[in-house]
């Protein structure tokens, strides 16, 4: 039996991809999730250009912002990522999938500029980002085009995708969106690749899907729950999810607004309240699932825009739980072993 | 009209009830390189040095008090840019806590009331020790009584603007024998004059009530005591609720400041706008309506607009319709933005 991570340039021995950012967007168009103002003077900010005295509106209005969801200049996108290289950074899952515009060449690109191990995604996001043969396309025929990108390359391209997801949910669940985790089920048990789920902003949504995903034959350790600052409050609900033996992704880290204009009835986490949880979570012996990252896609969470960027868990947040007594074993396991574990793909011989 | 009282604006006298909408705790016009601290290391005194811009801000908003330009308020011109910013959306009144420490400027607030057309109510009074000129170590608790009081009666030094509040009176923890000495002094000075002190409490969850205990034995009325930075000092609601029942006014006024990473003292993880509000909606089911103020403490660069930061209209903007959202009453709204700092800056 034998294990390695595929990466945008190939397999890599799973013990060498080093601290890990589970879940970021590198190259990506999530236009999907643009709203056009209703009201003139923010139809008229929605069309401004990415400036200093713009960047506090876009925090509260970043749904609202066309050019703030896209992100395609791959040198942008290498000077981001070394930021996260020069402290200490070794991959990074790059989680676009289809509905988002993956570009499995240029993160090639990137990964050869930067040196960076990439894990790339096949999937789909979200129904309103679905292409329109999503929904006459069987699970099955789904389940065979994410295959064939993971073991023969994606887009027509050699470079494989060596996860599946962020698989796109909605609140309630979009029977298209029921097809996809169907799907995904399929490809996994078929390849070993593991599935990353952006769930829908209910508290309920992460355990529905953890249904959909077990009965069909999926292991645990094959999936991972992301977005869970935003999702789910109730610690009674966490721990259900954690008794699952799920990976369990808190990766919004540095978004510290607790506004938040796409579900203003959420008060969102601060990185405080997101580390008192992992803490909590560590205390109740689930340090084994915690993976963390950034989800940093849209412009204004990039540092050239005034955001925090991909180096920000590494030199912020780490030393912060350092201070808070989090010990160094823990922090290993979150930043390396479990993505490394995540990550691996085992082959029988 | 037959009103009793008076607020006192850097133009002078105004009835109460033209103050409207008011931010009890701003700076306009501010230099508090007091706060710089040289980074210790070769890269971080590199950025330390390097202009604001939008590429630079990742370091600043975790490096708040390292960038010393940062830590000064200082162009007339963008002050009264920023200032608009709030009056647009509805807002009145802005008091000015800069006090001696801080650099205040009464005549450039006069020359920004004018030609923003908002009030603007100057202070008297010093902030923390480690920002005091010399003399004060010098000073008895009467001189600094008596500077104050020429300061609201007469006019801060020479420039014939009274000052319409005392402080933000700055404390540390534990609280410095010369800032004892200032509040006793402010005490004494709000039984004489009836004007109102606001205060920056050390960083410590007993502060507010070992000073409100200063303040009231030196003869200051509970309900004209203003403690300020609430969100970074008390985290327990029985310590909220202990501080409300004396009667003094409760001021979040660290808005828009939702960085939970405390550079100032990183082991305090500062709250952001939504656990602000939920304490305020504590307070308010208590009972105490009445003493919440709200503000936003804009003393850095990087908290303007211009430097992309929130500004002086983000209560008005982002929060006021978030408590409508979250089921705040409209009345207890208003009590928060017109009818608790009316009340508070209102000289009998």
């Amino acid at each position: 039996m034998s294990s390695y991570v595929q990466t945008v340039l190939g397999p890599v021995v799973p013990d060498q991809i080093g601290v890990t950012m589970m879940h970021e967007h590198l190259l990506a168009d999530a236009t999907v999730l643009y709203e056009e103002p209703a009201a003139a003077s923010d139809k008229f900010m929605s069309r401004q250009p990415i400036t200093i005295e713009t960047v506090n509106w876009l925090r509260y209005h970043y749904t609202n912002h066309m050019d703030n969801l896209r992100q395609g200049d791959v040198d942008v996108a290498i000077d981001e990522a070394m930021k996260f290289k020069q402290e200490g950074g070794g991959a990074m899952v790059d989680c676009t999938v289809t509905g988002m515009s993956p570009d499995p060449e240029g993160l090639a690109k990137i990964s050869m500029a930067t040196g960076l191990h990439i894990v790339a995604a096949t999937g789909f996001y979200i129904q309103p980002s679905h292409p329109a043969e999503v929904s006459t396309m069987s699970e099955e025929e789904l389940a065979a085009l994410m295959v064939r990108e993971i073991t023969h390359g994606m887009k027509g391209t050699s470079v494989k995708a060596g996860i599946i997801g962020e698989i796109g949910c909605s609140w309630p669940l979009h029977p298209d969106e029921r097809k996809v985790v169907g799907a995904s089920a399929r490809a996994s048990r078929q390849t070993g690749v593991a599935i990353s789920i952006h769930p829908g902003r209910n508290e309920a949504a992460p355990m529905e899907i953890m249904d959909v995903l077990k009965g069909a034959g999926v292991g645990v350790d094959r999936i991972i729950m992301g977005h869970l600052e935003r999702t789910i409050f109730d610690r009674a609900r966490l721990k259900e999810l954690a008794e699952t033996g799920c990976y369990l992704e808190y990766d919004l880290f540095g978004q510290d607004i607790s506004y938040y204009p796409i579900a203003p009835h959420i008060a969102r986490p601060s990185d405080a309240q997101r580390i008192e949880t992992i803490e909590w979570l560590i205390s109740e012996g689930h340090v084994d699932q915690i993976v963390v990252a950034h989800d940093a896609g849209a412009k204004a969470n990039l540092t050239r825009w005034g955001g925090h960027g991909y180096g920000h868990i590494l030199r912020v947040v780490v030393p912060w739980m350092r201070r808070r007594g989090m010990e160094e074993w823990q922090i290993e396991a979150i930043l390396v072993h479990n993505p490394q574990r995540a990550l691996s793909i085992t082959t029988s011989q | 009209m037959t009103t009793s009282g008076y607020i006192q604006t850097v133009l002078g006298a105004i009835d109460p009830d033209e103050m409207g909408v008011t931010m009890p705790h701003e700076h306009l016009l501010v230099d508090v390189s007091s706060l710089y601290v040289e980074p210790a290391t070769a890269s971080d005194k590199f950025m330390s040095r390097q202009p604001i811009t939008m590429e630079n801000l990742w370091w600043l908003r975790y490096h708040y008090n390292n960038h010393l330009d940062n830590l000064r308020l200082d162009d007339e011109q963008t002050a009264i840019e920023e200032a608009m910013l709030y009056k647009r959306e509805g807002g009145r009144t802005i008091v000015d806590a800069t006090t001696v420490g801080e650099a205040p400027d009464p005549l450039g607030l006069a020359r920004i009331s004018r030609v923003s057309g908002l009030h603007v109510v100057a202070a008297t009074g010093y902030y923390v020790a480690a920002s005091h000129p010399p003399e004060v170590a010098a000073m008895s608790e009467d001189d600094i009584a008596a500077k104050m009081v020429d300061d609201i009666t007469r006019g801060i030094d020479d420039t014939g603007v009274r000052a319409g509040i005392m402080g933000e009176l700055g404390c540390s923890w534990p609280l410095h024998a010369d800032e004892r000495k200032v509040l006793v002094a402010a005490g004494m000075t709000q039984r004489e004059t009836g004007v109102a002190i606001s205060i920056h409490p050390g960083r410590d969850e007993a502060a507010p009530m070992e000073i409100v205990g200063i303040l009231a034995e030196a003869g200051a009325a509970p309900e004209k005591i203003i403690m300020g930075h609430i969100e970074r000092t008390v985290f327990n609601l029985e310590t909220l609720k202990e501080i409300a029942d004396t009667g003094c006014l409760i001021e979040w006024d660290l808005f828009g400041q939702d960085l939970s990473y405390y550079s100032l003292a990183p082991h305090i993880a500062r709250p952001a706008d939504a656990q602000r509000l939920d304490q305020i909606a504590w307070l308010i089911e208590q009972g105490h309506a009445d003493k919440v103020l709200v503000s936003h403490d804009i003393g850095g660069k990087t908290h303007l607009v211009k430097y992309g930061g929130h500004g002086y209209g983000h209560i008005l903007r982002v929060v006021v319709p978030w408590m409508r959202r979250r089921g705040f009453k409209e009345e207890d709204i208003r009590a928060m933005l017109v009818d608790n700092p009316k009340r508070a800056l209102t000289i009998e």
